[in-house]
């Protein structure tokens, strides 16, 4: 699996070694969320459909638009901006 | 007989709106949230002399209140206190739909829970164990198939049973209890020991959820708090609480809450659902490698776009040529024969009658077919779950216009008719998104607009007509994106775009039933709130249409020059004379096309007295009118099930070829001339540009005020003018300079 590391920028944390943006993560990637590095409110809206702390879930579809993840049996759809904020490790392909 | 308020809750696409119209049948009515644009639904249903009111609460996935449809459901449950909450779940999907009804549960135990779709979960091999459901959540667990109509009576039944054992509003703290871990259940030991005292906040909220609610620093709780006199220590401590937990993790309390519901719910999960069969890659996970695609799912969404937009103009057409025939011919006969035997015939109640209200109905009616047409399409999308696919692939590009992608699809349908747009954008779940959206809808140029601009290009541009016309489809498109930005820049500005955040329900088939009242509701929507104010603005143009100006002249016995309806147009015409069509009967044209742009066509005609509808027939029997109608009706039947394989083919709509020069085209071109100086060709493109940009229709104005309230559609009406005003100042006095 290769993929291209994002570059840094001032409003993500640092980047740490298999630290990896959801925005970055290719279709049929598992993956486990790490943080969310968003606002209270956005940070909470994600959590709510799901995305909390360690979770696992899979990239459906992903090329340049809105993210598909399958998470805990449902299909979610997450606008590329909040999906900049995503910060996921990559789990091994089954 | 008793009466009961009865709360229907759940995530969006879970069948709500199914279960909520089995239950009422016809019994409902729709309006909106006290001070919001959200639409609320309500019905009732008897039961064993029992009576039911059913309330429908906005699709929310959780409680909250991110969105305006978060804090309405939030607000209900709490301030309210429904007897009972029914909280329909996807069965499919019940890991995801169980926090919504976790949360509900910590607000209230008086609940049943609804376990949709069991169709499909038969289908997909899954068992899911009901009575370990009912057993952990402490709430009746109703499984059905509504689609089917199956499970309706039982959940009637588990209604009932519930709503009369229950004491009446009793004080409703909650039976379930997420284990939140021992470190904070501490905690909200500790703050719900200390709600209790405090009588006024213990009375208005369950206490372990306002413990909760306080322990995670809520904002619009803790400020409920602050204002309740001699509460400020309850504050203090739930801060003093809060802090060491806090400490224990990385991210907020709230995001730890979360994580211990959505944990106790996967265990409840485990243990209550079990797979007979090993999971596949289901059919909509298939289609939606191609419907999701940028490149292929775009070429999806664009072919059914263009399938509605048929369905309401081909398609339709038919039906709408019967309506205008049967009103123009059998109806006016039926009504003047009425008349005469009432020996009201020429009086000027009856004019009133027959060029006023009935012009007035027809003028409504004529748009039924259209929206029905338009509103099946669009049922019948939203039903098989593909309007969410149809916000996830445009997104992307409605974002740069700071819309979000379901923004597109009433965009779209503007160019069929303005009116089911506006509607249409109920489906936007952000507040900001629907009035954006709605404030753009007038610039797509209607169905109604085309033949005016057929009319003047044919006068003005006869070898370059269609071009011309594409160019007023393009500049509607421009303004709408300029407007947008622009908005977006001033009056929408610093409220946070939310970004997209939702589910792709799995495809189903259309259900007929759904389809159909979806379809009729919608009709009835138009109908009687835009109905009701064309009818009363045909009125007011008839009546001013008939009062004379000059002396001598009487009621309803005057030429169309010498009304009020002139004197106002003529008005007017200071302000269209730097548009270069600053004449009174350009000013008429426009004022009528208030009413209906189609209505344009005909003021012409009437005030440049080319009028020919006066031609006297003899009046027929009421037996051929009646005999005419039917077989005209079967006739449009016929023409519309002709019309429906142009669906699938691309041919654009043929303009009508009348391109011989008329009579009319050479008055309209006169005036033009003489009240342009020369530049008629400009006056007529500018003429053209207003008719584009200007406000619509009432119908449009009327559905705007239904949807986003009186002040949203005056801001409309103000933005279109001054838009149409100075887009046509910049062509006319621009094009004087550059030629």
């Amino acid at each position: 699996m290769n993929i291209s590391l994002p570059s840094r920028s001032s409003k993500n944390p640092p980047l740490l070694p298999g630290e990896h943006l959801l925005t970055e993560v290719p279709r049929k990637q598992e993956v486990h969320l790490l943080r969310i590095a968003a606002g209270i409110k956005a940070t909470q809206r994600l959590t709510e459909m799901g995305l909390t702390p360690g979770v696992r879930f899979q990239i459906l579809q992903n090329n340049g638009g809105p993210i598909l993840l399958r998470l805990r049996g449902s299909r979610l759809a997450i606008g590329r901006g909040l999906a900049a904020k995503i910060w996921v490790s990559l789990q091994a392909q089954d | 007989m008793a009466e009961y308020t009865i709360a229907l809750a759940g995530n969006p696409n879970t069948g709500k709106s199914t279960i909520f119209n089995a239950l009422t049948g016809s019994n409902q009515h729709t309006g909106n949230w006290p001070g919001k644009t959200v639409a609320q639904k309500a019905g009732i249903w008897r039961w064993e002399n029992d009576v039911f009111n059913l309330v429908d609460l906005p699709g929310a996935y959780s409680l909250s209140a991110f969105s305006l449809e978060e804090a309405i459901t939030r607000d209900f449950i709490l301030d309210q206190h429904p007897d009972l909450v029914v909280v329909v779940t996807d069965a499919t999907n019940l890991e995801r739909n169980l926090y919504l009804v976790v949360q509900i549960l910590e607000m209230t135990s008086d609940m049943i829970v609804v376990l949709n779709m069991q169709d499909i979960v038969q289908a997909q091999g899954l068992d899911i164990d009901v009575p370990h459901l009912e057993q952990r959540l402490g709430v009746p667990v109703v499984p059905m198939a509504a689609r089917q109509g199956e499970g309706i009576p039982a959940l009637k039944a588990a209604i009932a049973q519930s709503v009369r054992s229950l004491p009446a509003h009793a004080q409703n703290h909650g039976f379930i209890q997420i284990d939140y871990g021992a470190d904070m259940e501490a905690a909200i030991a500790e703050l719900q020991a200390a709600i209790r005292g405090y009588e006024a906040l213990d009375q208005a909220y369950p206490r372990r959820w306002l413990a909760l609610k306080l322990l995670a620093g809520d904002e619009k709780y803790r400020a409920i708090v602050a204002d309740t006199p001699g509460a400020a220590p309850l504050l203090n401590q739930a801060e003093t609480l809060a802090e060491p937990l806090q400490a224990l993790w990385p991210e907020e309390l709230d995001t730890i809450m979360a994580d211990r519901r959505y944990t106790w719910i996967h265990s409840l999960v485990g243990e209550a659902i079990h797979q007979r069969q090993t999971h596949h890659v289901s059919l909509t996970d298939r289609i939606d490698r191609v419907v999701t695609h940028p490149v292929g799912g775009l070429v999806v969404f664009f072919g059914l776009m263009w399938m509605v937009f048929k369905l309401s103009t081909d398609v339709a057409a038919p039906y709408v040529g019967w309506i205008t025939d049967l009103f123009s011919g059998p109806l006016t006969q039926l009504v003047t024969l009425l008349l005469t035997w009432l020996r009201l015939d020429g009086t000027w109640f009856a004019s009133l009658i027959t060029d006023g209200i009935m012009a007035g109905i027809g003028g409504v009616l004529v748009f039924v077919p259209v929206l029905m047409f338009l509103y099946l399409g669009l049922a019948l999308l939203e039903d098989s779950g593909y309007m969410a696919r149809a916000a996830f692939v445009m997104d992307r590009h409605m974002r740069r216009l700071g819309l979000h992608g379901k923004s597109f699809v009433p965009l779209v349908l503007g160019f069929g008719c303005n009116v089911p747009a506006v509607y249409a954008t109920r489906t936007l779940e952000s507040e900001k998104d629907r009035l954006l959206t709605g404030m753009l809808i007038p610039f797509m140029s209607c169905g109604a607009r085309l033949p005016v601009y057929v009319l003047i290009a044919n006068i003005f541009f006869p070898r370059y007509r269609s071009v011309v016309i594409l160019a007023m489809y393009m500049l509607g498109i421009f303004f709408a994106v300029f407007t947008g930005i622009l908005l977006r820049k001033t009056i929408f500005k610093g409220k946070a775009d939310a970004g997209m955040l939702m589910e792709l329900p799995s495809y189903r088939l259309p259900a007929a039933g759904n389809v159909w009242r979806e379809m009729w509701a919608r009709t009835r929507g138009f109908l009687a709130a835009a109905g009701r104010i064309i009818i009363l603005v045909s009125m007011v143009i008839w009546f001013l249409m008939a009062i004379p100006t000059r002396p001598g002249e009487h009621f309803t016995q005057t030429p169309i020059e010498h009304s009020a309806f002139a004197a106002l147009a003529n008005g007017l015409t200071p302000i269209f004379q730097p548009l270069g069509f600053g004449n009174w009967q350009s000013s008429s044209a426009l004022l009528s096309g208030l009413v209906a742009k189609e209505v344009i066509i005909s003021t012409t005609a009437q005030v440049y007295h080319l009028d020919n509808t006066g031609q006297e027939t003899p009046l027929p029997s009421l037996l051929i009118v009646a005999r005419t109608s039917v077989v005209s009706f079967l006739q449009a039947t016929l023409d519309t099930v002709r019309a429906l394989p142009s669906l699938i083919g691309l041919s654009f709509g043929n303009a009508n070829n009348s391109s011989e020069v008329s009579g009319l085209a050479l008055a309209v071109r006169k005036n033009f001339e003489t009240s342009s100086q020369g530049y008629g060709a400009l006056a007529g493109l500018a003429f053209m540009v207003f008719i584009l940009l200007y406000t619509p229709c009432v119908a449009t104005i009327a559905a705007q005020r239904q949807e986003f309230g009186g002040r949203w559609a005056a801001a409309s009406v103000v933005l279109q003018l001054s838009v149409a005003w100075m887009a046509a100042w910049l062509v006319f006095q621009g094009g004087r300079w550059l030629v």
